[in-house]
């Protein structure tokens, strides 16, 4: 955590280089939180890539140096729950237009898919689990949760997950 | 699909995340064994595992673009924003010919950017992503080369799973490891003989591989840093360098196509300011009356910081993600061999380590603690004292495991001084005292970040003292 102050410090002090340490330190965390949170992985590559412009940007106003994890987390998150609010609106616009639905394409097309329509509250924390580090206590303290209530909620993801899968193999048969 | 079937598969789900305790896994596995319907839930749930982890190394590019954007982005201008007075500053730049100004600096700063950050982007290999790919990898195999110095090196294949399992075989000996369940086989086909070790409190940690020793010294040092491009194989392999404290350097060599390692060499240094950094005990059947010849070790790998000799260890001949058989992770003991059993807590108490060892020692010594605290290795002083209390004609097996414990429990109190030997914080004065004498000071030290000291007197006791109370102590 000393070292994340540090990073931190020199960011602010005006080294650049410095946030090449933090981008790589939350990379995995803040594009989890993106995908868990958008369920789309281009707009999630999109939004986390945002997300870390902003945070130097903002790195001034970060109170504790250590705590930059969470802070970058927060902003993505902020940043995504607009990009959806913006893309709620414009789907709206696409289905006036008469503008179709497009699954996803390539490798993984039914997992994406169903990752895509897992309501968020379990994709989050599915998608924390698996992109950062594969434990249950990072995603309760990500969520802010107990460790209880995060396993609850990650083998309930993943039942709901297989649900979907299953439906999206008979809806395609 | 009845009520024991419903509630066994809500804990199948959870044990995808978490180990369970292991009465409960043994029920699983043993009503699965019989159920052909949660049988197939649990393949699909192992297929959903599969698929879930395929996806995330599908990911992995985009996680890589970012990181590389965005370090792109911060080097080629994106800056933390002004304070005030540069705030009032960037009014002026309203006017268009401050904006084409701002361009021609921006172009400057741009320039500037790429010359003096090259090196983030401009094609040297990141750490980072050697280590993303290790960890999203499913299981590797490997050679492993220890050379201590004065001795000569062994070697021994590893094969290794994300789920928590190790083989190891060394010579004819092989040593399966489940480190969900805290369980350790060691296999010796010559002699026919099986050991089953349960290991009480085995943290497994967080990381998917960090049970594997080099890869824990990777995850938990800082990252490795670029130093160059050296043949290796045939390919122009990528070499970085992990410095893990003042004793251990870690040398990676990885291949630029997968990004994975080719070889690996992590070198020790002898700590001078440590006495013991590798405990070690060892014991003989014989001791108890069993059978000549055969020796049981207790050692603690427990040092982050040099070792007792200068060594190296070199892993290479790496295979990753291949298909393993599962049998060969079994950990039931082979059904002709004679079975030992034991218990260990692997566990880590601080303090508590300490207070037990001390005890211990003070139990079979007459009530007097030792003269030196290297003495809890000293195996000249050591074996004697666990023979005489232990070797009371019985069952050769059962005692010698009676003294494997005393003596684990002696070296995790030995590692605990010497965790805090290495930070300077530690001073011992325990020769000549007694168990139970309230007023005798027997060691002290200094936990890391805190303002006071630990002192422990003769009755084993422990209390906080302040800097300035600290008894005397010869120059």
């Amino acid at each position: 955590m000393d070292d994340e102050r540090q990073l931190v410090d020199a960011c602010r002090g005006g080294d650049a280089s410095a946030y090449a340490g933090l981008v790589k330190r939350y990379s995995r965390s803040v594009f989890a939180v993106c995908l868990g949170t958008l369920g789309n992985v281009q707009d999630a590559e999109d939004i986390s890539q945002e997300a870390f412009i902003k945070g130097l940007a903002g790195i001034g106003r970060l109170r504790d140096g250590g705590q930059f994890g969470p802070w970058i987390m927060k902003i993505a998150r902020n940043l995504c729950l607009d990009h959806a609010r913006r893309r709620k609106r414009g789907a709206e616009i696409v289905a006036l237009q008469g503008g179709d639905r497009r699954g996803p394409d390539g490798e993984h097309a039914d997992l994406r898919e169903a990752i895509a329509r897992l309501p968020e509250k379990y994709r989050l924390p599915l998608m924390l689990y698996y992109f950062d580090g594969r434990s249950s206590e990072n995603v309760a303290s990500a969520l802010g949760i107990s460790t209880d209530g995060a396993l609850t909620r990650l083998s309930r993801a993943r039942k709901e997950l297989r649900r979907l899968i299953d439906s999206e193999e008979v809806s395609h048969e | 699909m009845n009520r024991e079937c419903r509630k066994l598969r809500a804990d199948m789900e959870r044990s995808a995340f978490e180990p369970l305790p292991r009465k409960r896994q043994d029920e699983i596995d043993g009503h699965v064994g019989r159920c052909a319907a949660c049988r197939e839930y649990l393949e699909a749930m192992r297929g959903d595992e599969r698929a879930l982890m395929d996806f995330t190394r599908s990911v992995e590019p985009a996680i890589e673009r970012i990181e590389r954007e965005s370090i792109r982005a911060a080097a080629c201008g994106a800056a933390p924003e002004p304070d005030e007075n540069t705030r009032a500053w960037r009014g002026i730049m309203k006017s268009k010919i401050a904006v084409y100004a701002a361009a021609a600096v921006a172009l400057v700063a741009v320039l500037w950017g790429l010359n003096h950050f090259t090196g983030l982007f401009g094609g040297e290999p990141a750490f980072a992503d050697v280590m993303a790919k290790i960890n999203a990898a499913e299981n590797v195999t490997f050679r492993q080369l220890l050379k201590y110095e004065g001795s000569d090196p062994s070697a021994a294949e590893n094969m290794a799973t994300a789920t928590g399992l190790l083989r190891t075989t060394f010579e004819e000996i092989v040593i399966v490891r489940d480190f969900n369940k805290g369980i350790m086989l060691n296999v010796s086909p010559s002699t026919k003989r099986a050991f089953l070790e349960h290991q009480v409190g085995l943290k497994r940690g967080k990381g998917l591989f960090n049970y594997v020793d080099w890869i824990a010294t990777l995850q938990d040092g800082p990252s490795g840093k670029f130093v160059g491009r050296e043949k290796m194989d045939g390919v122009d392999a990528n070499v970085f360098v992990v410095a893990n404290g003042e004793f251990q350097t870690t040398r990676i060599w990885t291949d630029p196509g997968t990004n994975l390692p080719l070889r690996i060499v992590w070198s020790n240094r002898h700590n001078p300011k440590l006495d013991v950094v590798e405990p070690m005990i060892m014991l003989y059947e014989s001791d108890f009356g069993g059978e000549k010849g055969r020796s049981r070790t207790v050692i603690h790998m427990n040092s982050s910081n040099g070792l007792q000799r200068n060594s190296e260890w070199v892993y290479d001949d790496f295979k990753w993600n291949e298909k393993l058989d599962p049998a060969l992770f079994s950990i039931v003991p082979p059904k002709d061999y004679t079975l030992s059993e034991s218990r260990f807590d692997v566990s880590f108490k601080g303090e508590k380590d300490l207070v037990d060892a001390l005890s211990a020692w003070a139990s079979m010594s007459e009530n007097a603690f030792p003269s030196a605290i290297s003495d809890l290795n000293t195996q000249e002083k050591v074996r004697p004292m666990l023979i005489k209390k232990y070797d009371r004609n019985g069952d050769p097996d059962k005692e010698l495991e009676e003294a494997m414990g005393a003596a684990q429990l002696l070296l995790k109190g030995l590692s605990f001084s010497q965790s805090m030997k290495a930070d300077g914080n530690w001073y011992y004065v325990g020769a000549g005292v007694k168990l139970g004498d309230k007023k005798a000071p027997v060691c002290w030290w200094k936990p890391e970040g805190s303002q006071k000291y630990r002192i422990l007197y003769g009755d084993l006791r422990v209390a906080d003292i302040d800097s300035v109370d600290l008894p005397k102590t010869p120059r």
